[in-house]
């Protein structure tokens, strides 16, 4: 069921008004129907895994509850979910590209390969409730929380439909409370829900969309198109994956909010990152968040005695892993790597934790900030190649292109359209910075008469750009 | 609760009222446009004894204004670059339902992509686009899954963005239409190397796409049914004609369907002159081709 769709419109109709005629009576009803909900909703996407879904809520439930209360075991039990969160992760989503690698270094050295690949399906969302799952275990083992004795809770939890699919991947120690806490209607939640789901669609299906055009075309024939071109392709490329996976993030958290959740932020304007550390900061937050808490800085903690040169290990160790959990392939792996590498400068200068933020009030960045970011988006953009390209070769290819300005004239010609779209992008994000996301108050200070033109207006280029059905780029994550 | 249900409520009226409006800027969008051929065919307005159907070796290389002077049959070219036989047998459908069905039809075969996977070949979508207005389009774009069944009542869902051009069109330097609704061209493309080649290709059956070879029989059966002459013509290319496609043809060729295939043997064709690339003639290669066919169709009806 893609959020983009007549079928989740429906659902998420009817579920809302179910949701909320009940709520009256009580907890218990409301959690009870949000399972249905999730499963619903888990099994419509695909029914095949549920099994597997409600296996690993029980055994994570079990886990915790054995972590928190059975203190000789603990460590055993910790490692057991350990094992079996990134088991499971490693089986369907990795084993066919160890078994390739393997295969591909055995015949290097003249050794018949052995070891035959299997057609394994991978489960929707594991990613996401894997990692959801292993902070709560590691959340409970280190004190942080108490693990909850309510079943329901916790399959709510882990199966939170918005959520589940594609993130932000949020902690149990802010969700668990709120699903422990009887909710009532908020007029001025339902309403910012409804906004950030709009700018969500919007940005998915009026920008990423339309991009999305012009960049297939321009990575289905790099040698086609100039050095301009492919220069122009991957800062379209950026923008499209950052409003499609942003614009995927917004609808979350704004149906979330529909219901009387909040739910972790996942982007704060990334696009206007000043430093890579900076970026980061802003893009992807909740997958960022867990791997430095669970990750790095564990790692930035052993090293330590190594100064510098530990921090940079641990780094480069964290973004690759941040590669690696992106999917089964060498790109995306480089394109980890690469992030980490660009941290060493910010970490020899000792800039590292320096954080920028834009002063209120001030419409037009500071020529620092313009260079900041221009240098930011630039480095960020040309990783991006990496992710879009499907072998490290194709890549390469990629940049040789541009940097022996190859040829002049191009393929494919990138509608004007496109540019206006991004230009009206980036003045909404940059005139909304300051918000959780763009509108939330931008039109607050205009009236009615002029806001709501602005919602139809925006609504209208939804329906008008909703052509064919697209799949949003993190749902194969 | 009830602040937002009255909320919504309002602003729903607000936004079925915009909806509404925009009922003008689709019907606008038809008259943006400045190949009116297919909203003639909805209209009613075409109604010839020959029809020209095809791709752009259809538009660019048979005159119907010529064939008209020639046989005395009136003759329309409906014919759409870049489209494939899915179009054409829309095309078709569409000219059945809503005009009297022509005597004859001439569908110009793309030797060899007819049936076979070519990203050139498409269902002209775009051609539709901004005829959403009649529900005849719209019904077919639901068909084809292009838009969803409340595209129906929801006038934002009928549209696209392209409804949002509100630019005059014109017609560009290859794609002027005729009266007659044909395109010749009168220049040469600059990358057409003139050397003819001699080499005959041969067709390989295998990279056949079942759809494509469904519509192609689909389309006779149309013919067949309305007891509409069918006639598969094959023009000139700037290289030796393939045989092998030509018995593929003649195998799926149906009833009393017919098959006309240019002069391979005389060396006109050869003249580069006559060409604008190796698969397009210029117009007085088309005037050559087109004669051809008119004495085909004065010998035989």
């Amino acid at each position: 069921m893609n959020f983009i769709s007549l079928t989740f419109l429906i659902f998420i109709l009817a579920f809302y008004t179910v949701y909320w005629m009940l709520s009256k009576k009580g907890i218990l009803y409301q959690n009870i129907l949000l399972l249905i909900g999730n499963s619903i909703f888990y099994c419509w996407v695909d029914w095949r895994f549920f099994i597997f879904l409600v296996l690993t809520i029980s055994i994570n439930f079990f886990l915790g509850k054995n972590i928190g209360f059975n203190l000789n075991n603990k460590k055993l039990y910790l490692n057991i979910g350990v094992i079996y969160g990134i088991g499971s992760l490693a089986f369907f989503k990795y084993y066919n590209f160890f078994i390739e690698s393997f295969n591909k270094v055995f015949s290097l050295f003249e050794v018949e390969p052995c070891l035959s690949t299997l057609r394994i399906i991978i489960p929707i969302g594991i990613s996401f409730f894997t990692f959801k799952a292993l902070s709560y275990l590691l959340d409970i083992n280190k004190g942080k929380i108490q693990p909850t004795t309510n079943y329901l809770f916790f399959f709510n939890f882990i199966s939170f439909f918005p959520t589940i699919l594609s993130g932000p991947i949020d902690g149990s120690k802010k969700f668990i409370p709120q699903l422990e806490k009887e909710k009532t209607f908020d007029y001025g939640k339902a309403v910012d829900g409804l906004k950030q789901i709009l700018w969500g669609l919007f940005k998915k299906v009026v920008i990423s969309n339309t991009i999305a055009v012009s960049t297939t075309a321009i990575f289905a024939d790099i040698d086609g198109q100039g050095f301009v071109t492919l220069i122009i392709g991957c800062f379209l490329y950026t923008i499209q994956i950052y409003t499609d996976f942003s614009g995927y993030s917004d609808i979350a958290i704004g149906v979330g909010r529909l219901l009387g959740f909040d739910i972790m932020k996942n982007f704060n304007f990334p696009l206007f990152a000043q430093n890579i550390a900076d970026f980061w900061r802003k893009w992807h937050i909740s997958l960022t968040s867990w791997l430095t808490e669970y990750v790095f800085t564990p790692l930035s903690i052993r090293f330590r005695d190594y100064a510098n040169w530990g921090l940079i290990l641990a780094i480069v160790i964290n973004f690759t892993i941040i590669g690696i959990w992106h999917g089964p392939r060498w790109t995306y792996i480089l394109f980890g790597f690469l992030h980490g590498i660009y941290y060493i400068p910010l970490i020899l200068m000792g800039k590292i934790n320096k954080k920028k933020k834009f002063k209120k009030g001030k419409i037009l960045p500071s020529l620092t900030e313009v260079w900041g970011i221009t240098k930011t988006f630039t480095l960020v953009m040309f990783t991006f190649v990496f992710f879009k390209v499907e072998t490290i070769t194709q890549g390469f290819d990629y940049f040789e292109r541009i940097f022996l300005l190859e040829t002049m004239s191009s393929e494919h010609e990138i509608p004007k359209l496109i540019f206006l779209l991004c230009f009206v992008l980036l003045v909404i994000e940059w005139l909304g910075k300051h918000s959780d996301y763009a509108i939330q108050s931008l039109f607050d200070k205009f009236p009615r008469l002029f806001r709501w033109p602005l919602f139809i207006i925006m609504i209208a280029l939804v329906l008008l750009f909703n052509g064919e059905e697209q799949q949003f780029i993190y749902f194969q994550f | 609760m009830r602040k937002f249900l009255k909320t919504l409520i309002i602003f729903g009226v607000v936004l079925i009222t915009a909806d509404r409006c925009f009922y003008f800027v689709l019907k606008h969008s038809a008259d943006l446009e400045v190949d009116k051929r297919l909203e003639d065919v909805i209209n009613g307005n075409i109604n010839k004894d020959i029809l020209i159907i095809g791709s752009s070796r259809g538009a660019r290389n048979i005159i119907a204004s010529q064939l008209e002077k020639n046989t005395k049959y009136s003759a329309y070219n409906l014919s759409y670059p870049g489209s494939n036989i899915a179009f054409h047998k829309f095309l078709l459908q569409s000219l059945i339902k809503f005009n009297e069905k022509p005597k004859m039809v001439l569908l110009a075969i793309d030797d060899p992509e007819e049936l076979v996977y070519n990203n050139s070949l498409n269902f002209r979508y775009e051609r539709l686009y901004p005829l959403t207005k009649y529900e005849y389009i719209n019904d077919e774009m639901i068909k084809r899954d292009k838009k969803n069944w409340f595209s129906k009542h929801i006038n934002f869902l009928r549209g696209n963005k392209s409804n949002l051009d509100f630019r005059k069109k014109s017609f560009s330097h290859l794609d002027t239409i005729q009266q007659c609704g044909s395109m010749p061209i009168h220049s040469q493309n600059e990358n057409f190397k003139s050397l003819y080649s001699n080499k005959e290709k041969i067709y390989n059956v295998d990279k056949e796409i079942s759809e494509k070879v469904e519509d192609f029989l689909g389309f006779q059966e149309l013919c067949f049914q309305h007891n509409i002459k069918l006639i598969f013509c094959f023009s000139p290319n700037f290289y030796k004609f393939n045989r092998s496609f030509r018995d593929r043809i003649q195998l799926l060729c149906q009833n009393e369907n017919e098959i006309f295939i240019y002069d391979t043997l005389n060396p006109i064709y050869k003249d580069p002159s006559l060409f604008y690339d190796p698969v397009h003639l210029q117009k007085k290669g088309a005037e050559i081709y087109t004669k051809e066919i008119s004495n085909f169709i004065c010998n035989k009806h």
